[in-house]
């Protein structure tokens, strides 16, 4: 390469052995002279830089190349006066050069030139370029992230961290201790939620996550650590939680107080029994149904008192079964209260076992007394709608054969204007004549006129019922009341409740029985067998029988006070033999009756039959009428009735023999009382008054003059009639 | 070595800093970082005396002990502090009398702040045009580990500055060779400051940060780092250069400022102790 010339600056001839040595290095070394002119430059100036042998002895504003190093004049004169080195950044097309300027002394120190050297950075530059370049990215990366973000070296000092880290962790960032700290608790890298009270913000909940950062080819560790806010969420959540929580109180609430609500309108309470220690748990309602105070603490033997002493048995038996089996159980008993009402209860209970194979029953109980009560009555109704129906199929029965009274003589008319005076009245009838006459019939049509009609008609006959249980009959009994008493059953007189009861065959009922139905005539009430509770019932009792209750009085075998009470308006039925001009029209009603039953067709009644029986004495009345009427249809083959005498063999003159003490002995003498006692009832339901709507006479059905001839006649007293207190009021 | 640092060092002349403070202009906000008493006491009773001299109307936010020392130094700089307080010039409130009655739970209340501020500052106007103040509310705060709530109260500073356009100037206990200081704390302070006074003497912080480059990673790569970094790196505010390449070195290449900065801080020393 060229050599620096002039001024001595030659190299010895020791050194020429290293004047090549400037040519071995790449960097490019210029050497100036102090005027400014370039002496010397090695090989690597000329390859890189360009400069060329010719340019040797040229000043260095003429050399395009040392001319675009800047202020490369000024610096080098400083140098030289200065003797410190200096610097300036160059470049030549991309390539980065970094010049430095060393003053060049010589051998006596003297400074003769500038030393330039060009050292390419243009590597390095483009390095650092791309390092700003990629942390510019990195840091404008990490700023899109809203939640802060850092980077820690292994001694958890900071690297670097995003905007959204310095914004909210500036204090903890500068501090350091607390960051360590809380970096320190994450253990080992798991995520972790850290409440942290800020200055100015209060405390704020983090949910903090680090993870180790591999870097390519650095053993450094470093660690990535993300901060998210969620105070906002786990308020959010709290709240939430506080809302659900409240909301399922609230929920629970109504539920508990449904089921109250439930259990109070159902009457049904719910238990629990841990039959091991016997620790039992009541809802309130079961309280109530138990009559217990809400709260006391219930035990079995606190049951048990208030368990009704007849199922007390069966209630030991069914705790204990349960016990032992823990078997699910449904149980019905009696509670007897406090206040001695009876309330009944059904029990159901399942049995669960826990794994050590304790019994825990959860159960309900329901009072349902109402429900039995209304079994009960619905089961007496039962019995009375039985009872009734019964008596109309009876009823009906009759009524097919007797749908009318037929007949047209005087002593027929006589009854029936007799039934229509007293049918209207709720008096007591008492119906006189021998079997079968139609003494039933009468009180059918008592009944049919009186505003009872739409009612029940009860008929008993009391002939026909045992003795010792006609008490029973006529008055019910509750359950238990004697042996096989298995129910509460109403009777007859419950039966015909706001209608008429007829008894027949009154003559027959015990004496005992009498004293019970003296009471209903009396005070209408009775009680049932077995109870004490008394009943009232408003029954029109019609009473029959074909006895002379008189004799029957004097025989002491019928209570004088009950035929007093019964005889009221005595009404009695004619026998057949008294009424024979209504035979034809009797006979020709039954045969069409029977004839329609058999399906025959029968038109016309033999004379001699007619004769016959007009000429009988019919001593079993038209009962015995009804039975040959019957006997003759079936056995007649054409369309004319006839019957055989033989069938008629009584003796005309025959009195009847149901009738010990004959009560036909004297009629005028009974018709006069019978007159006397219908008047006298007359007068005491109209108080004595005679004349009027609302008088005797109307309610008879006759004139007044006629009831006032009477009245003189029979030597009746009006005043007895007049109402006491009207008597003192006047006096 | 530069023939400048012996003139900086044995011939007194006008730092930059203290221009910065001398021309302390409307809306400017200046943080000096100081661990020398010595330079608290230039640079406030510069600031101080500039003002008083400009016929700036001055509020200062002093420590007692602080306050002693300045009223003292400007005495002996020839200015009539007695003179300017009664004129109603100057203004002296006691920084740990008027701090708590701001502070609500160990935090500025900004309400509050603004009415005693602005209170104080209206009463101290008068028929002044330019007002300059200057406290150590914030570095009370700062001294006391309550981090958080003297950077608040800079904020109220700040907002309250752009507000009413008065120059401010506060000082901070704080060491400007520390890692964190440059990692954390500036970048904060440049977000409430339009000037920044890390340090007495900027020439010899140029010299040693530049040496301490050089030294680490290499005189040409020194030179490029210094050129690169410094074109792309945007100084958070006002600041010397070589500061702003600390700053820039931890930006772009954190794993060379800490050495940087820690051989800085010898150099720098070292300079001062020659």
């Amino acid at each position: 390469m060229a050599a620096p010339d002039g001024d001595g600056a030659t190299p010895n001839t020791a050194a020429s052995d290293l004047t090549n040595v400037p040519d071995t290095v790449d960097v490019p070394i210029v050497v100036l002279r102090p005027n400014l002119v370039l002496a010397w430059f090695n090989k690597a100036a000329a390859n890189v830089l360009g400069l060329l042998p010719s340019d040797i002895g040229r000043e260095s504003r003429n050399i395009s190349v040392l001319a675009g190093v800047p202020r490369l004049e000024e610096q080098c004169r400083q140098v030289m006066a200065s003797g410190t080195e200096s610097g300036a950044d160059f470049h030549q097309g991309h390539q980065w050069f970094v010049v430095r300027i060393f003053p060049h002394t010589r051998g006596d120190s003297q400074v003769s030139g500038s030393v330039l050297t060009f050292t390419n950075v243009t590597a390095f530059r483009a390095s650092i370029d791309q390092v700003i370049y990629e942390r510019e990215c990195t840091k404008a990366i990490l700023n899109t992230v809203a939640d802060p973000l850092v980077v820690l070296s292994a001694d958890q000092r900071i690297h670097s961290a995003n905007r959204a880290f310095y914004t909210m962790f500036f204090e903890l960032a500068y501090l350091g201790t607390q960051l360590k700290e809380m970096i320190a608790s994450s253990h080992g890298f798991k995520p972790m939620e850290v409440d942290h009270v800020f200055p100015g913000e209060g405390q704020r909940t983090l949910s903090i996550d680090a993870r180790p950062l591999s870097l390519p080819g650095h053993s450094e560790r470093r660690v990535l650590v993300t901060f998210q806010d969620i105070t906002a969420r786990k308020r959010a959540q709290a709240t939430n939680d506080l809302r659900a929580i409240a909301e399922r109180k609230e929920e629970l609430r109504r539920s508990e107080a449904f089921l109250a609500e439930a259990q109070r309108l159902s009457s049904t309470g719910s238990f629990s029994w841990r039959v091991t220690r016997d620790e039992i748990t009541w809802s309130d309602q079961l309280y109530r149904i138990y009559d217990l105070e809400i709260g006391v603490s219930v035990t079995l033997e606190l049951m048990r008192t208030r368990v009704h002493p007849e199922d007390l048995s069966s209630y030991e038996k069914m705790v204990d079964q349960a016990r032992n089996g823990g078997a699910d159980f449904e149980y019905e008993h009696r509670l007897l209260l406090p206040d001695q009402s009876i309330k009944y209860v059904h029990m159901v209970a399942h049995g669960i076992r826990d794994e050590e194979g304790r019994v825990e029953y959860i159960g309900a109980v329901q009072d349902i007394t109402p429900r039995r009560t209304a079994f009960e009555e619905i089961k007496a109704l039962k019995d009375q709608l039985y009872k009734e129906n019964v008596a109309l199929r009876e009823e009906i029965n009759e009524a097919s054969m007797f749908e009318e009274i037929i007949g047209a003589s005087g002593a027929l008319r006589r009854v029936l204007l007799e039934v229509a005076k007293v049918a209207p009245t709720d008096s007591t009838v008492l119906i006189l004549g021998e079997t079968g006459t139609g003494k039933e019939l009468v009180a059918r049509a008592i009944h049919k006129r009186s505003k009872r009609s739409g009612r029940a008609f009860i008929r008993v006959n009391c002939a026909a019922i045992p003795a010792s249980l006609i008490a029973s009959e006529l008055f019910g009994h509750e359950k238990g009341a004697f042996t096989g008493a298995l129910q509460r059953r109403a009777g007859h007189f419950e039966a015909a409740d706001g209608g008429t009861i007829f008894l027949d065959e009154i003559g027959e009922l015990s004496l005992e029985t009498q004293i019970s139905l003296l009471r209903v005539l009396q005070e209408r009430e009775f009680y049932r067998v077995g109870s004490s509770q008394p009943i009232s019932v408003d029954v029109r009792v019609l009473a029959a029988t074909n006895r002379d209750l008189d004799a029957a009085v004097a025989e002491g075998a019928f209570r004088q006070d009950l035929l007093y009470r019964l005889n009221v308006f005595p009404i009695r039925v004619p026998p057949l033999r008294e009424r024979k001009n209504d035979i034809p029209v009797l006979v020709q009603y039954l045969v069409e009756q029977f004839a329609r039953r058999a399906g025959k067709r029968i038109t016309e009644i033999q004379k001699k039959t007619l004769s016959l029986f007009q000429a009988y004495d019919w001593p079993g009345n038209i009962r015995e009428l009804q039975n040959v009427i019957e006997r003759a249809v079936v056995l007649c083959e054409g369309k004319v009735l006839s019957v055989d005498e033989t069938w008629l063999q009584h003796e005309p003159n025959e009195r009847p023999t149901v009738s010990p003490v004959g009560v036909l002995a004297d009629d005028k003498k009974a018709f006069a009382e019978r007159e006397l006692r219908a008047i006298e009832a007359a007068l005491a339901e109209c108080q004595g008054r005679v004349s009027g709507p609302h008088g005797a006479a109307a309610k008879l059905g006759i004139p007044r003059q006629t009831l006032d001839s009477k009245i003189l006649n029979l030597g009746i007293d009006k005043r007895r009639f007049k109402p006491l207190s009207r008597t003192r009021s006047s006096s | 070595m530069h023939s400048v640092e012996h003139q900086s060092d044995t011939v007194r002349e006008c730092d930059p800093w203290e221009q910065v403070l001398v021309e302390a202009a409307a809306h400017d906000h200046i943080v000096q970082l100081y661990q020398d008493q010595d330079f608290l006491n230039s640079a406030v009773c510069r600031y101080i005396g500039a003002g008083l001299q400009n016929g700036d109307r001055i509020v200062l936010f002093p420590t007692l002990p602080h306050w002693n020392t300045f009223q003292k130094r400007l005495e002996a700089d020839g200015v009539d502090v007695h003179a300017a307080r009664e004129r109603g010039q100057l203004t002296v409130v006691d920084a740990h009398e008027l701090l708590p009655r701001f502070m609500r739970d160990a935090m500025p209340d900004p309400q509050v702040f603004q009415s005693v501020i602005s209170e104080i500052f209206g009463q101290a106007r008068g028929s002044y045009q330019k007002m300059r103040a200057w406290g150590e509310l914030v570095d009370v705060l700062w001294e006391r580990g309550d981090v958080a709530a003297s950077m608040n109260l800079e904020d109220l500073f700040d907002q309250l500055n752009k507000k009413i356009g008065i120059a401010m100037f506060c000082s901070y206990l704080m060491d400007n060779f520390n890692g964190d200081v440059q990692a954390h704390m500036l970048p904060r302070l440049g977000t409430n400051h339009s000037h920044l006074i890390p340090a007495e003497h900027y020439a010899r912080l140029e010299r040693a940060v530049a040496a301490a480059l050089r030294e680490i990673v290499g005189p040409d790569e020194a030179r490029v780092l210094e050129s690169r970094l410094l074109s792309q790196y945007q100084p958070p505010f006002n600041m010397p250069r070589p500061q702003a390449l600390l700053l820039a070195l931890r930006q772009f290449l954190p794993a060379v400022a800490d050495p940087v900065l820690e051989r800085s801080r010898s150099l720098y020393t070292a300079a001062g102790a020659a």
